[in-house]
């Protein structure tokens, strides 16, 4: 859990929230909400009429589910879809067993992303047909729109993906000839609520004022029971030449019936439109109030006020506090009131209701009061407050794979209902995905490495709360030994090179002896270079390895000593007879590639002048042997020798002049070959 | 309609509007019951009952409406718009309400809370009345503002037929004047105003009622029906079609007609607002109808401070109605109130309204003519202007009946001759109606309907105006 979401857990609740860091994902890599409808013809009893023919929705749970049980459960409105606040996608796979093309379009909301082009044509039924810059006139008044966004085929499925949902209350309808297709049913709710970090509220829109506790649906619609009927045998029928006959024009449109939710009021059986609430005394319930007839209406409560908050989704600079609401065709608005502080715990009050003003209050035969009149049963559930689920996303993880698990609790007092859990990205260099978003623990595959930040959101119908993890992605450290080395000396340097991301710690290093004839001693054994020597001739293999504490890695660097020999000291002495001619001896040490003495060997060399004798000399168990220089004139103030060969004791392999070295510094220094003697 | 109808209506229109403004001076405040009073306490009698109202056209509509009873304040008839309520904030408002129709009825108060009610048997959306019945309602009008009250019961049909009245509560919180001229309608002093004008909008489709009548004349004339027998009337609501449109339940020009008229019995409120030149007139409207009305006045915009008895306000005990609209129409909602404040000062004439010609050639100062303060509301610029064009003669023009003759306040001037004066003070007349124009006819012939005026007075007229 990072530091930041520590505060918040120890708050033990958080809202989900519209962060920073969620708006700037792209909507790819937001959670969406998936729902697949079918849009189907179905029967609705109403008063008078019995049976009258409707288009509407059905929730089911994957396209083949919608090939059985057409018509149960089909309703108009549709069935309600709730978003979560972190959750601003909405993908609607919509399958059409209507007999003629249909879509989904949310008014107020962008067009889905991948709904497609409108469709043009020249009527419902007739060729498609597209407006090009040789059309006349003609052509063009012919060429009529039909659908605001793509539409799918009768008979087919197509999603559509609506990204970046603003909050508040919308509806959802058919974009392909609304004309007649909202008014034969095709509408429902869709909603989303917003939230501020710190805030544990539910909230209409992002603004403490907008709190609510318990929100219901008051869905307003139409019917004219003469005009579905028509469109029915018509535009419903299974017979294309029927459709011509079709009736795509509202003109003559006069609902006779008035329903809330779908249902006209009836006054033998109230409790059937009753808008159930649930909630504590006093709690705040908002009302989701949308019009989706083709009549303004004029929503009243038969006592008291409410606020009203929105309109279209959007707020109002501050709340209207009236008796009533206008609402015309298409529009919503959302309406808070308290509940009756005075209901007892488990009962059931209601004395508020709110009715259509307008007339339609009134069946089409009249008599007792029907139609747009819903009773608001607000329920004092009485039991305990309902507390937030707490909800702990797991420890912040170090990962170094491209799968990693998460490991979320959510604990819950089980109010208000079954706490569901979600897993959404919030934040990461790719799309990640998870194996069971709904599930408190699940696998994320990641696409490439990085840090991420997973929220897991859980929501008990009343509070929405959640908890971030950091998953920080660990690539090992890289690490190279450096350049295999053969040497005829013992001793070398190794240049290794370790890089790593820095996660989760530094890099730490270290040398190690693999094998070998004999023993390495490194200078630095923790420094990717280093200075080593080795005990004995033949073949080692020294391993560089490096650690970030979590994660290491090692490389091998092979070195090969081989047997030679060369000069380990250039020694000199002088002998000074007056100004008489003068000589010199130097003393040569002969090594081998262990830097030991090297016996019988023969060391010859020249002088660089005067003088006679002394251009040899054969090594003893020291290693070292002496060559005198005899007569040098006066007059010449040095000479000097030069080792040109070491020759014999093969055994100690051959002479490598590179190698040779003298470790004295002064009068006696030199580089190993060649040493000057001054008299 | 009959060819006698509309030739009534157009004789009709002639004879009231000269006839009434004759008598304007009498009643120009809200008329309206205030009930017994006792401290904290006011209680109303009520009932409902049918009769017929009658359209200035002369068709006679079968209503059902609410009246009180002549001991108690009211005229003893159903009235069309019900018995205005007026009462004090804050007081617990009883009204004991008795169902002389033949059918279930009841009374809501949207807008009040804890409205509670005895007697009767239990709604939907309110206490029920069986025919003979009688419930009491009790709440306390907590909060100061317009509203409506109606039926309760089948709401659609029965506030077509007629079941609407107003309430009105007056404000009691601090500040609020107590005497004086002016007067607030909230608890804010932007809520200020020296008159005010109640306009119970709605219209009716005489078809409907004419269905209702035959269907309860049906119901009476049964072989059992006695003053208790219950019945059930209905119509195609669905099918509605209204063809009157009402203020304060007249249609015009009958609205101009005095209050309590005695030639339309069942309609006792006028709608004549009026008020001096400089003040501020506050408009209570409130939608009674099924339908939507656009109240279009002229010479000025309007504030629309309050809907539905609350103020648009963002903070309504300190900002008041911060919120308010400026507009020159009144979306009148179905059910809801709303109220706006209205004057006219004359600004931007270009003349001196007041004909005051001061400040030129061997004319007076314009200071020593204007001493009478309520006369500075005008625009100095324009005080001691005539009116900037030459006026033409009456022969060249048609003149309306509100024209005085004069373009200045209070003044007459030559009229042609045999044009009817229907402006006996010399005010300005504004006119103030729906801007759906089909809605100012009686029965399809314009003039008629929803329209009144807005009369600006001259200071010599005085404009009585009372509250509870």
């Amino acid at each position: 859990m990072s530091t930041a979401n520590k505060f918040r857990s120890l708050r033990s609740v958080l809202l989900q929230s519209a962060a920073a860091g969620l708006l700037a994902l792209s909507a790819s890599q937001a959670m969406a909400l998936g729902v697949t409808l079918c849009a189907e013809p179905y029967v609705q009893a109403l008063p008078v009429v019995g049976n009258v023919p409707m288009w509407g929705y059905r929730q089911v749970a994957n396209v083949a589910a919608c090939d059985s049980g057409a018509g149960v459960g089909t309703a108009s409105p549709g069935p309600a879809i709730t978003l979560l606040p972190g959750d601003p996608t909405l993908s609607v796979t919509l399958v059409n067993k209507l007999t003629v093309p249909t879509s989904i379009v949310i008014p107020g909301q962008n067009l889905a992303s991948d709904g497609g082009a409108p469709v043009l044509a020249v009527d419902l039924v007739g060729d498609a047909c597209t407006i090009t810059a040789s059309s006349t006139p003609a052509d063009r008044l012919a060429c009529r729109v039909r659908s605001f966004t793509g539409e799918t085929a009768p008979g087919a499925s197509r999603t559509y993906t609506f990204n970046n949902l603003r909050p508040g209350t919308y509806l959802y309808q058919s974009g392909t000839h609304p004309q007649v297709q909202v008014q034969m049913g095709l509408f429902g709710m869709v909603k989303r609520d917003a939230a501020i970090a710190g805030n544990v509220s539910r909230l209409l829109f992002a603004s403490p004022a907008a709190a609510y506790d318990v929100d219901a649906a008051v869905v307003l619609s139409e019917v004219d029971p003469d005009m579905h009927v028509v469109i029915s045998n018509t535009l419903g029928s299974a017979d294309p030449t029927s459709w011509k006959a079709g009736n795509n024009s509202t003109l003559n449109y006069t609902p006779r019936f008035f329903l809330i939710n779908g249902k006209v009021f009836d006054a033998n059986n109230p409790t059937l439109s009753d808008i159930a609430v649930s909630g504590t005394a006093g709690a705040k319930v908002v009302l989701r109030i949308a019009n989706a007839g083709l009549t303004s209406r004029s929503l009243m409560l038969n006592q008291g006020t409410w606020k009203l908050l929105t309109e279209d989704g959007n707020p109002y600079p501050a709340a209207r506090e009236q008796a009533t609401a206008l609402l015309a065709a298409g529009k919503t608005t959302d309406a808070q009131l308290i509940a009756n502080p005075l209901i007892a715990v488990g009962v059931t009050d209601r004395s508020l209701a709110v009715f259509d003003r307008r007339g339609g209050t009134d069946n089409a035969d009249g008599g007792a009061l029907g139609g747009q009149v819903a009773r608001l049963a607000i329920t004092n559930a009485g039991a305990a407050p309902n507390t937030a689920p707490v909800v702990n996303a797991g420890p912040d993880q170090v990962v170094s794979s491209l799968s990693a698990a998460l490991t979320g609790s959510v604990t819950d007092d089980g109010q208000i209902t079954p706490v569901t859990v979600a897993w959404t990205q919030v934040s990461g260099p790719g799309a990640a995905s998870f194996g069971t978003p709904q599930s408190v623990t699940t696998s994320v595959t990641l696409p490439v490495a990085g840090t991420y930040t997973f929220r897991l959101t859980a929501n008990d119908g009343e509070f929405t709360v959640f908890d971030d993890v950091v998953l920080s992605f660990n690539t090992a450290p890289v690490v190279n030994a450096g350049a295999d080395q053969t040497l005829t000396v013992a001793n070398t340097i190794l240049t290794g090179v370790v890089t790593d991301d820095g996660v989760p710690g530094p890099v730490s290093t270290s040398w190690s002896l693999v094998s070998g004839p004999g023993t390495a001693t490194f200078g630095t054994p923790n420094a990717p270079s280093t200075t080593v020597s080795f005990s004995a001739i033949g073949t080692y293999v020294l391993r560089l390895t490096a650690s970030d504490g979590q994660l290491s890695t090692a490389d091998d660097v092979q070195v090969v000593v081989n047997a030679a020999k060369h000069i380990g000291d250039l020694d000199r002495n002088v002998i000074l007879l007056g100004t008489l001619p003068w000589s010199t001896t130097v003393t040569i040490r002969v090594e081998n590639a262990l830097h030991g003495p090297v016996a019988n060997a023969t060391v010859t060399g020249t002088w660089s002048g005067g003088g006679g004798g002394g251009t040899s000399c054969t090594t003893n168990a020291a290693g070292t042997c002496t060559v005198l220089r005899l007569a040098i004139p006066f007059a010449q103030t040095s000479n000097t020798f030069t080792v040109t060969n070491v020759t014999g004791a093969a055994a100690s392999g051959p002479y490598t002049p590179a190698d040779n070295h003298d470790p004295d510094t002064g009068a006696q220094a030199s580089n190993g070959t060649s040493i000057t003697v001054t008299r | 309609m009959r060819p006698i109808q509309l030739l009534h209506g157009a004789l009709r229109w002639l004879a009231c509007a000269s006839i009434a403004l004759g008598a304007l001076g009498a009643h120009a405040a809200i008329e309206g019951l205030t009930g017994a009073a006792a401290p904290g306490v006011r209680t109303f009698n009520l009932f409902a009952a049918e009769g017929y109202v009658i359209a200035a056209d002369g068709v006679q509509i079968y209503n059902w409406g609410y009246g009180a009873p002549v001991q108690y304040g009211g005229t003893g008839l159903m009235q069309y718009s019900g018995p205005t309520l007026k009462v004090q904030q804050g007081e617990v408002v009883t009204v004991i309400f008795t169902n002389n129709l033949p059918t279930r009825t009841s009374m809501m108060f949207p807008g009040q809370s804890g409205v509670t009610a005895s007697g009767g048997s239990a709604g939907v959306l309110a206490q029920e009345a069986a025919p003979g019945q009688t419930v009491t309602y009790t709440f306390t009008a907590a909060q100061p503002g317009t509203y409506l009250y109606q039926s309760g019961t089948q709401p659609g049909l029965q506030a077509e037929m007629g079941l609407v009245g107003a309430l009105i509560v007056y404000p009691t919180g601090t500040g609020v004047p107590t005497s004086g001229a002016t007067k607030w309608a909230y608890n804010h002093v932007g809520s200020a105003y020296e008159r005010e004008s109640l306009f119970v909008i709605s219209e009716a489709d005489s078809d409907i009622h004419a269905a209702v009548d035959e269907q309860v004349k049906a119901f009476k004339a049964g072989p059992t029906y006695s003053s208790t027998s219950e019945g059930t009337f209905s119509a195609d609501m669905s099918r509605r079609f209204p063809k009157y449109w009402f203020i304060n339940g007249r249609t015009s020009p009958d609205l101009f007609a005095k209050n309590f008229a005695g030639e339309l019995p069942h309609q006792p409120y006028n709608s004549v607002p009026r008020l001096h030149a400089g003040e501020r007139i506050l408009l209570r409207m409130v939608g009674a109808g099924s339908d939507l009305h656009p109240m279009h006045h002229h010479g000025n915009n309007s504030w629309g401070i309050a809907r539905d008895g609350r103020m648009l306000s963002s903070d309504p005990a300190v900002k008041g109605p911060d919120l308010a609209l400026s507009d020159y129409t009144i979306k009148v909602v179905p059910g809801q109130t709303y109220d706006a404040i209205w004057g006219w000062t004359g600004a931007g004439l270009g003349w001196d309204i007041y004909g005051q010609l001061c400040g030129g050639a061997g004319q007076p100062t314009c200071a020593s003519l204007y001493t009478d303060p309520r006369k500075l509301h005008q625009d100095a610029a324009d005080r001691g202007k005539p009116i900037p064009v030459k006026l033409p003669s009456e022969f060249e023009l048609a003149f309306g009946e509100f024209y005085s003759g004069s373009p200045y306040l209070g003044d007459f001037g030559a009229r042609p001759v045999g044009t009817g004066q229907a402006n006996t003070t010399g005010g300005f007349f504004h006119m103030f109606h729906s801007h759906n124009e089909r809605e100012i006819v009686n029965g399809g012939v314009f003039p008629g309907g929803m329209m009144t005026m807005l009369v600006i007075e001259p200071f010599s007229v005085t404009i009585e105006t009372s509250q509870p």
